[in-house]
């Protein structure tokens, strides 16, 4: 378990490198609208203080997670062309479109799931706190330590939900005090209340939306820096979803939450940012999520937020 | 079919005359087998237990003692549940005496001071073990120390000279062989019972009770009652170590379902009324035809016919050394095909990549299903007897000469490999299965927290798949039992008169002992005897697909 340190010790020092290396020229060669976007994106960082509307809500820091001209292909199906973003640290980061326009794909791509797919194929470079996570040094089993995910259906493990919550801590090796850990994840999620009295109870006996956040429980117990969400409330029925939104944006100050949605509702309610993707795979804008809801730069964009079509 | 318009009225009717033949062609395909095989099936059964042997006197008094109350106490149990619960807690005493049955055979071949001496060996293992996971080692020092532990515990390291040592010997000898040839005081068969069998059941049950109740005091208290019932048995007058297997098997775990009905399930309690009535009413008819003095059945299938040699008389054979010998060949198969086929299992479905190398191996096992049994049992005969030719050869490695040499013909172990060889495949495609059933979305979860692959199979796979594993597993060795081709081939078909008492040792086997029967020129055994050997095959497979069913149904609950 020793061995799967490294990543994080490699951080530090490539923490000075990332700025040298994301100049703005590098996406001379790609198409007007992903150079536009990184524009647009790296501006309104900067702007956010000063922009105006929900100051206390936007509380992006640092770039986190850079994409450089991400591509990813099935087989020869080309599912992402050329992404390239930049994830504020905290705050909530929204990915809406269409289905099939790859925004899951790129999520999976953060923590290297798609290594798991033996016809996925990746190409370019995506950086967490300024290592390129597709570098050949990289173990993706080191890189999930550090990425918490949450996926569309609740999966618990069909075992108690102590163990569901304890299960990183098991397999990472974690030391201290379990119990406490445990804990502190419930009350993190916002379940402790409802399941204290039964931690011996298979997690599956839970309901829908109470299973969702045993998983999100789950995923926050081992202590990630980034927090990955992937449709996480197209399962359940409106009550447990707004708990689940109240949640994130809880989560938000002290994560860096992605998320993958199709409700345009719910990015609009929780995210800080949002990147737009739209059908082959491309990333058509990413700024401010007032900004998008409010006046997109492009047509297709605002096509799609106002429903006219997707 | 255009609807057949009967009138412009209405909507008319749509034939389905089509659909009802097949509908009912469907029926008797499924029926025929069923109604042959069952026609088969009690025929055999007749000339096992010849039913109109007995008195009249005989079927009167259980009609009266046994079947009337009975269905009595049955209707009075009218609720399904209570029913249920019934039937259940009838069930639990007769898989008690099940079990009393095996383990008395196993113990036939396995020598109570051998297994006594192996038991305090695996019991000092685990000793180590738990004395390693309460001190919070971790997993790597952990398996170290068991193993090291473990392999000195058990098998002992030959240092020269330590063997001389009076006490220190242990260390070079291993437990095992230390208690079996150098402590005099031996236990004797009840001892050795009280102490592996006895204490560990009461550990079991006091902790089990003491979780349901969550009372600690309840605990100690039902495994207080344990020991103490093991204790009593010194006063009976059976010979106790015999008594004292009864008790844990038939005794212990009904009184823990009676107890446990009635005190967490008061609406179908009133169900325990059933089996009471019928245990009752055969006693009571037993006892009643003794006193009458009217004769039951003269069946060929009788505890004498289950507890004696095969002989030249239809009157006096049994298949005792058949009986032993199926189990401990069953010991074999499990040991060694269950290890292999979810091994073989696990990694076709969980590492191997999807390569045209792969997917000709997967072809390949779903092929070897179906090789017919008596090819396994010529490769049985060449692999494992006849070391592919080199049987007796000489081989010189690094000036160490070795003479190879097979195992014995006939030998339990051979057998039981050949078996194994035949259901392999079974055991892995029925494992696969399991595995794949298992969600993807868990696999997923368990990577998302950055769990590698052997923690992902370990912790979430396995756990999940393993009753469907185990269900698989006891079928496939269910079908090894009734498999007669590759005994043949393998253990040579002739009577034996003794049971197995090592693994190199000649053994027969239920199915080739009903194969010789069915050839004497001697008309009973061919009708009566060869019946009650089809017979406690059939019971003997039954049960083993009970287990499976059991298992399944118990995971499936949980």
């Amino acid at each position: 378990m020793s061995d799967e340190t490294i990543a994080s010790d490699e951080l530090a020092s490539t923490e000075s490198e990332i700025s040298t290396e994301t100049d703005p020229d590098s996406d001379t060669d790609t198409d007007t609208d992903s150079t536009m976007v990184n524009h647009t994106a790296r501006d309104d960082e900067r702007a956010t203080a000063t922009a105006g509307f929900e100051t206390d809500e936007s509380t992006v820091g640092e770039t986190i997670i850079e994409s450089r001209e991400i591509s990813v292909w099935y087989d020869d199906n080309q599912a992402l062309t050329d992404i390239t973003m930049q994830v504020p640290e905290h705050g909530v980061t929204a990915m809406i479109g269409p289905s099939g326009c790859g925004k899951s794909t790129f999520l999976r791509c953060i923590n290297r799931m798609n290594d798991l797919i033996d016809a996925a194929r990746v190409e370019g470079e995506l950086a967490l706190a300024g290592k390129n996570v597709y570098d050949p040094d990289v173990d993706p089993v080191a890189l999930r330590r550090r990425v918490g995910m949450v996926f569309q259906k609740p999966n618990p493990f069909p075992k108690s939900i102590y163990d569901n919550v304890a299960y990183g801590l098991e397999i990472q090796g974690v030391d201290g005090d379990h119990d406490e850990i445990v804990e502190n994840a419930l009350r993190k999620a916002a379940l402790w209340d409802e399941v204290s009295d039964r931690l011996d109870e298979n997690g599956l006996e839970l309901s829908g939306g109470q299973q969702q956040r045993l998983c999100i429980a789950r995923a926050i117990a081992a202590d990630p820096e980034v927090l990955l969400m992937d449709e996480p409330a197209s399962a359940l029925d409106p009550v447990a979803t707004s708990k689940i939104e109240d949640l994130i944006e809880e989560l938000s100050q002290e994560y860096t939450v992605v998320i993958v949605t199709h409700n345009m509702q719910q990015a609009a309610r929780i995210s800080d940012k949002t990147a737009v993707f739209l059908t082959g795979g491309e990333l058509v804008e990413f700024d401010d999520t007032q900004k998008i809801f409010e006046n997109p730069e492009h047509q297709r964009v605002e096509d799609y937020i106002t429903g006219k079509f997707g | 079919m255009a609807a057949e318009t009967e009138s412009t009225q209405g909507f008319g009717r749509v034939s389905r005359i089509r659909g009802v033949v097949f509908r009912y062609v469907l029926l008797v395909a499924t029926l025929s087998a069923l109604v042959s095989l069952g026609v088969l099936l009690t025929n055999v059964t007749f000339d096992a237990i010849r039913p109109f042997s007995a008195d009249p006197g005989w079927y009167a008094t259980y009609l009266v003692a046994f079947l009337v109350p009975s269905v009595l106490a049955g209707l009075y149990a009218r609720n399904q549940d209570a029913l249920a619960v019934g039937v259940e807690g009838l069930f639990v005493p007769i898989a008690g005496l099940f079990g009393a049955g095996t383990l008395f055979l196993l113990f036939e071949a396995i020598a109570f001071h051998v297994w006594f001496a192996w038991a305090a060996g695996i019991a000092v293992l685990a000793a180590v073990y738990f004395g390693c996971v309460r001190s919070g080692l971790n997993l790597r020092a952990r398996t170290i120390a068991v193993l090291v532990a473990g392999w000195i515990a058990l098998f002992g390291v030959p240092v020269p000279g330590l063997a001389e040592v009076p006490v220190v010997e242990i260390l070079a000898l291993g437990i095992p062989e230390y208690i079996q040839f150098h402590v005099t005081p031996i236990p004797n068969r009840y001892l050795t019972y009280l102490l592996t069998l006895a204490l560990p059941a009461a550990v079991y049950v006091g902790r089990r009770v003491g979780r349901i109740e969550q009372n600690r005091r309840s605990g100690v208290l039902a495994g207080g009652l344990v020991v103490a019932a093991a204790l009593s048995v010194v006063f009976q007058v059976m010979p106790p170590g015999t008594i004292l297997i009864l008790v844990l098997t038939v005794a212990v775990p009904t009184i823990y379902y009676v107890v446990m009905t009635i005190r967490h399930r008061p609406d179908v309690r009133v169900g325990l009324v059933f089996p009471a009535v019928i245990v009752g009413g055969a006693l009571v008819g037993h006892q009643l035809t003794g006193m009458f003095g009217v004769q039951g059945p003269t069946a060929w299938l009788d505890m004498a016919f289950l507890t004696s040699a095969p002989t030249g008389v239809p009157e006096t054979t049994g298949l005792h050394p058949a009986l032993v010998g199926s189990l401990l060949l069953m010991v074999v198969v499990i040991a060694s095909a269950f290890p292999l086929g979810v091994g073989a299992a696990v990694y076709l479905e969980e590492y191997a990549p999807d390569t045209w190398y792969t997917r000709f191996i997967q072809l390949n096992i779903s092929n070897l299903a179906g090789v017919p049994s008596v090819v396994y049992g010529l490769l049985g005969l060449g692999l494992f007897i006849d070391l592919g030719g080199l049987n007796g050869q000489t081989v010189t490695i690094a000036g160490v000469t070795i003479t190879l040499s097979g195992l014995p013909t006939g030998s339990l172990l051979a057998g039981g490999l050949a078996i194994s060889l035949l259901i392999l495949p079974i055991v892995i495609i029925s494992s696969q299965e399991a595995i794949r059933s298992v969600p993807d979305s868990l696999r997923q979860a368990s990577f998302g927290m950055g769990a590698t692959q052997w923690q992902t199979v370990r912790n979430v796979v396995l756990p999940r798949a393993i009753p469907g594993v185990l269900t698989g597993t006891i079928l496939a060795v269910g079908r090894a039992v009734g498999e007669t081709a590759p005994l043949i081939m393998v253990l040579a078909a002739d009577f034996k008169a003794s049971p197995p008492t090592s693994l190199f040792d000649k053994t027969s086997a239920l199915p080739l002992q009903v194969y010789n029967w069915a050839f004497l020129p001697d008309e009973a055994f061919r009708h009566g005897v060869l019946a009650a050997g089809v017979v406690t095959m059939v019971v003997v497979l039954l049960s083993i697909n009970s287990i499976a069913i059991v298992v399944r149904n118990k995971y499936e609950t949980e």
